[in-house]
């Protein structure tokens, strides 16, 4: 109740107004009822008063006008001593109950006849029989007293008196009457009484159920449209457009309306370009990533029903960042909207060359340069036409302004139903198939199949446990010992990183080295290596071997980055290690890309008297005058040409580098030797060292250190 | 031809008187006719009924405001039959030449007296003592309580004097006389000595409605009349020998054993019985009394 009176102000004032009424009502009540009952008692007081006056007057005067009457006629039988007359007429009165006395006497107050047969009282004196102080005894006259009323009245004949006839009358009967009325009189009394009271409560009653329905009545008819108000804002917060919150009224319930229905007007136009901003790209009109994601789910389940099929394109543009740095955010934004307009209208030409679906196609700009469409296919051979159409329209440049730009896109196709069922597989592997576009070489489409999400699942397996494996320790360092072939002594080893994860086991460092290479971890899993080999050298190697020679792998990422040249050196202060007995691998591909920058690091390195290596040389297309530039102390020949050499062949590759090598003065490092014969032409064109399964597959630190110890046993015996 | 059915008609016309019916009718003085009527209606219906065989067809009972009124209408023939007091039965046989048939019981009495009588306290003790004082008589039609009394005190050679009230004095060396109106005052007035004598019949006295019974040991009686019989029944002078005869011993044979409804009703009669030989001597008496007035 109380909660319902606080949330209601119908019922608060309904119960105010019912309250107040209620109380003044029942003080009125009361106020009347005490009234009624004072002038209840009141008159029933007088009016047993006035009927006791005139039933007492009533009965006096009946009994002096009886007395009259019977003195009349008396008056013969008086005069004549007509006793018997006289009896009949006494004992007619004297068989009334009421009387208690009658005598007839004469003036000598002697009693001439008190209505026996026998006249036994006959010629006694009266004062005897009556009660004392009933003085008048020939005058007309009725006297109260006691419980009779004594009535005396002169029997005359003519003007002479002749006697007087007196007699008593009870009050009994009177007081019986007097009773009587009075009963009747309060009964009738208290029956007004009830009625009244009655009444009055019964108006009370009405009144106050009167006022409550009035009141009632009142506070819905004042708060009916507060409600009405109410249910229309409800309804407008369910996104009813139709509803109005004018309600016709002057009122300041009106003025209210009027206000609420100008807010909505200016929420409801607000809301409009919202949703419009919300839903739709600024720049191109089309529609955003919030859209497409609503409109995908109800494209597919209308496909569904239909039993169409669907495809859904990533179209990315190629290098498209160039057009913005070069040609300024400015003309990157037109060249966008001409390729959404492109889109528009190739859209629009195949739909009415009957290529599409019963639904209307969906194109998308997720954000920057990446375009979405979503086709209804009516046959899934479509697509590749689709494709094909799709792509085609990035072959001609965009011009702009009198400048042209190329600009290519790669393209993920996925279809629905076979590749995926739902918006999010769609999404997912329409990405997936867009990024093996983009690896694929970029300008070209590609449709998603399974592999691809194997590959894509890897490459996430590998960014995001790489981490986690660095933390954790799943990785660790084997070491492939280098031979030194003029001494046939180990001179050193190369430190290769290995992956054992805890699901998927021993991962091999070609399965996750590209990956993290691609991705800003590189930094951190290379200065970890860095860490654990000078570690491993400062620790375990140098107190053995102190011109021990450790080479490890840096990725060219490395050297365009400051922090890591400069974090692979404090690395090496830290650990305390000689620089003289580490050497950097690097890759010739990977040097290529930025080849001032990486004379940059690669002398920074020099100076702090590390020693750097080509990695896989004689792959890559690294013009020979780098290496006179570039400060670099030996070259890695690439295992293929080592590979080749096969007996009965020759290969002139190695011999020319061995030579080059010489001629430069720096060192040489033959990669991959697996067989004896190879060892031995390796030998014969004087290479100076070697490495590969056939001197030392890679090893544990422990098998490394015992391998290096076996080698000075073995020296020690030649000796 | 005529004449050959004129014998034949007189013989006709009278055998039709002869066997013609007629109505027996009963007779009495009154001044209460419906009670009376009431009481001597069954009895004129019985004998009516009896007597069909003397070619009574039907009764009829006729009353008469006055003693006059009935001696005319018996003179007239009117009346057949008449029950009555001695008086009235008295004036009846001088007047209209009615015959007693039988003496009757009324209410139970054979014959009365009546009888005069003072305070038992009061000096009067014959009627001679009356002379100078005063004497109430009922009512001036009252036989037995005027006519009588009346009558014995005349005898007496006394003289008597009508009061015009009570209040009037005496008048010395004659008997002043008043009418008390009923018996009940005539009583009354003598024991409240109003009067110094009273006149009554022996039925009245012995009445306790009329005389209070506490009243008489305070009453003495100084004087009674002869007895006289208390009711008559008379037949009209022309009344046919036959059905005279018929009626008498209709009546006799009624006694309250086989008739006692019927005699009850008739003046709560309880019997007949003949004329005794003295009682025409007292109706001569009374009337030659009445004659006296």
């Amino acid at each position: 109740m109380v909660a319902l009176l606080r949330r209601s102000i119908a019922t608060r004032y309904g119960a105010i107004l019912m309250l107040v009424t209620i109380g003044a009502s029942s003080a009125l009540l009361l106020f009347s009822l005490y009234i009624l009952q004072g002038v209840y008692s009141r008159i029933t007081a007088a009016g047993q008063d006035v009927i006791e006056t005139s039933i007492v007057r009533q009965v006096s005067r009946d009994a002096l006008l009886l007395a009259e009457t019977l003195a009349n006629s008396l008056a013969d039988p008086v005069y004549q001593r007509d006793f018997s007359a006289i009896e009949d007429i006494l004992s007619q009165l004297k068989a009334q109950s009421e009387i208690g006395y009658i005598y007839i006497y004469d003036k000598d107050r002697k009693i001439l006849h008190d209505a026996s047969a026998d006249l036994l009282a006959y010629g006694q004196p009266l004062g005897s029989r009556i009660p004392a102080g009933l003085g008048n005894h020939f005058r007309p006259g009725a006297r109260a007293l006691g419980q009779y009323l004594h009535v005396v009245y002169p029997i005359v004949s003519g003007t002479t008196t002749l006697a007087a006839v007196r007699f008593s009358v009870s009050y009994g009967a009177a007081q019986t009457d007097i009773d009587k009325m009075s009963g009747e009189l309060v009964g009738t009394l208290s029956g007004l009484h009830r009625e009244v009271r009655l009444v009055l409560l019964l108006g009370f009653v009405i009144l106050v159920l009167c006022i409550l329905a009035l009141s009632m009545t009142v506070s819905r008819c004042l708060t009916r449209p507060l409600k009405d108000l109410a249910i229309r804002s409800r309804l407008v917060r369910a996104n009813d457009e139709d509803i109005s919150f004018s309600l016709e009224r002057e009122d300041e319930v009106g003025e209210l309306a009027e206000a609420l229905e100008q807010m909505r007007l200016r929420v409801q136009s607000s809301h409009g370009e919202v949703s419009r901003l919300a839903f739709h790209d600024p720049l191109t009109g089309l529609a955003n990533r919030r859209l497409l994601q609503q409109e995908l789910e109800q494209l597919l389940s209308g496909c569904k029903q239909r039993g169409e099929f669907l495809a859904m394109m990533f179209i990315d543009l190629d290098h498209f960042k160039q057009v913005n740095d070069g040609a300024g955010h400015d003309v990157g934004d037109q060249v966008l909207t001409l390729v959404a307009a492109r889109l528009q209208m190739l859209v629009d030409d195949v739909s009415h060359e009957g290529l599409a679906g019963a639904v209307k196609p969906l194109i998308a700009r997720l954000g920057g340069d990446e375009f979405t469409l979503v086709f209804p296919l009516r046959d899934v051979a479509g697509a590749d036409t689709l494709a094909q159409r799709v792509s085609a329209l990035f072959a001609d440049p965009v011009s702009l302004a009198g400048q042209c730009f190329n600009v290519s896109a790669s393209i993920g196709i996925t279809l629905y139903p076979e590749d995926g069922e739902t918006a999010q597989d769609m999404m997912r592997n329409a990405d997936i198939a867009m990024y093996a576009a983009k690896h694929a070489g970029r300008h070209q489409y590609s449709f998603f199949c399974q592999d691809m999400k194997t590959q894509l699942q890897d490459h996430l397996m590998v960014l995001q446990g790489i981490d986690q494996a660095i933390a954790e320790s799943q990785l660790f360092l084997e070491y492939q010992p280098i031979i030194d072939l003029q001494t046939n002594q180990l001179c050193g080893a190369e430190a290769l990183v290995r992956w054992n994860h805890p699901q998927h086991g021993l991962i091999p460092p070609i399965r996750f080295i590209p990956i993290v290479e691609d991705s800003d971890r590189i930094e951190s899993l290379t200065l970890w290596v860095m860490e654990r080999s000078c570690r491993a050298l400062r620790q375990d190697i140098l107190p053995q071997a102190p011109d021990f020679k450790l080479s490890l792998n840096v990725s060219g990422v490395a050297l365009q980055s400051d922090r890591l040249r400069d974090g692979i050196l404090d690395i090496l202060q830290r650990e305390q290690v000689p620089p003289r007995n580490l050497r950097i691998e690097i890759t010739e591909t990977t040097m290529m890309r930025n080849v001032e920058k990486c004379a940059e690091t690669l002398l920074h390195w020099q100076h702090a008297g590390l020693r750097v290596l080509i990695d896989d040389f004689g792959t890559g297309y690294s013009s020979l005058s780098y290496l006179t530039t570039l400060p670099i102390d030996g070259l890695k020949i690439d295992r293929s040409f080592i590979n080749n050499q096969l007996p009965g062949t020759y290969c002139p590759v190695v011999e020319a580098i061995l030579a080059l090598s010489k001629s430069l003065g720096i060192q040489s490092i033959a990669e991959g030797v697996e067989t004896e014969y190879q060892l031995q032409a390796l030998r014969e064109m004087k290479a100076t060292h070697a490495q590969g399964y056939l001197l030392g597959c890679p090893m544990a630190l422990e098998k490394l250190l015992e391998r290096m110890g076996d080698v000075e046993l073995e020296q020690e015996s030649v000796e | 031809m005529l004449s050959r059915f004129i014998p034949l008609l007189l013989l006709l016309l009278g055998l039709s008187f002869t066997v013609q019916a007629r109505v027996l009718v009963l007779g009495q003085v009154s001044e209460r006719t419906e009670k009376d009527y009431a009481q001597l209606r069954p009895m004129v219906e019985y004998a009516a009924q009896q007597l069909q065989g003397l070619g009574i067809s039907a009764g009829e009972v006729k009353l008469y405001p006055a003693a006059e009124e009935l001696v005319a209408a018996m003179r007239r023939g009117e009346v057949d039959w008449v029950t009555e007091t001695s008086f009235t039965a008295a004036r009846l046989m001088h007047e209209a030449g009615a015959r007693p048939l039988l003496r009757k019981w009324k209410r139970g009495q054979r014959e009365y007296q009546s009888i005069i009588y003072t305070r038992a306290d009061s000096p009067v003790r014959e009627l001679g003592d009356l002379v100078g004082q005063t004497i109430a008589f009922e009512h001036a039609d009252s036989f037995s309580s005027y006519y009588l009394p009346r009558r014995m005190l005349e005898q007496r050679g006394i003289r008597l004097q009508a009061m015009e009230s009570l209040q009037q004095p005496p008048v010395k060396g004659q008997v002043s006389y008043i009418f008390s109106r009923n018996e009940r005052n005539n009583a009354l007035w003598v024991h409240k000595a109003l009067v110094v004598a009273g006149a009554l019949s022996t039925a009245d006295w012995s009445n306790p409605a009329r005389v209070p019974p506490s009243l008489r040991p305070e009453l003495r009686i100084i004087y009674r009349s002869p007895s006289y019989p208390r009711a008559l029944e008379l037949v009209s002078e022309g009344l046919e020998p036959a059905l005279t005869t018929a009626l008498q011993s209709l009546l006799l044979g009624m006694t309250p054993e086989n008739s006692p409804e019927l005699l009850a009703r008739y003046e709560q009669t309880t019997g007949f019985e003949p004329i005794l030989p003295d009682d025409m001597q007292l109706l001569n008496d009374i009337y030659q009394s009445y004659l006296a007035w």
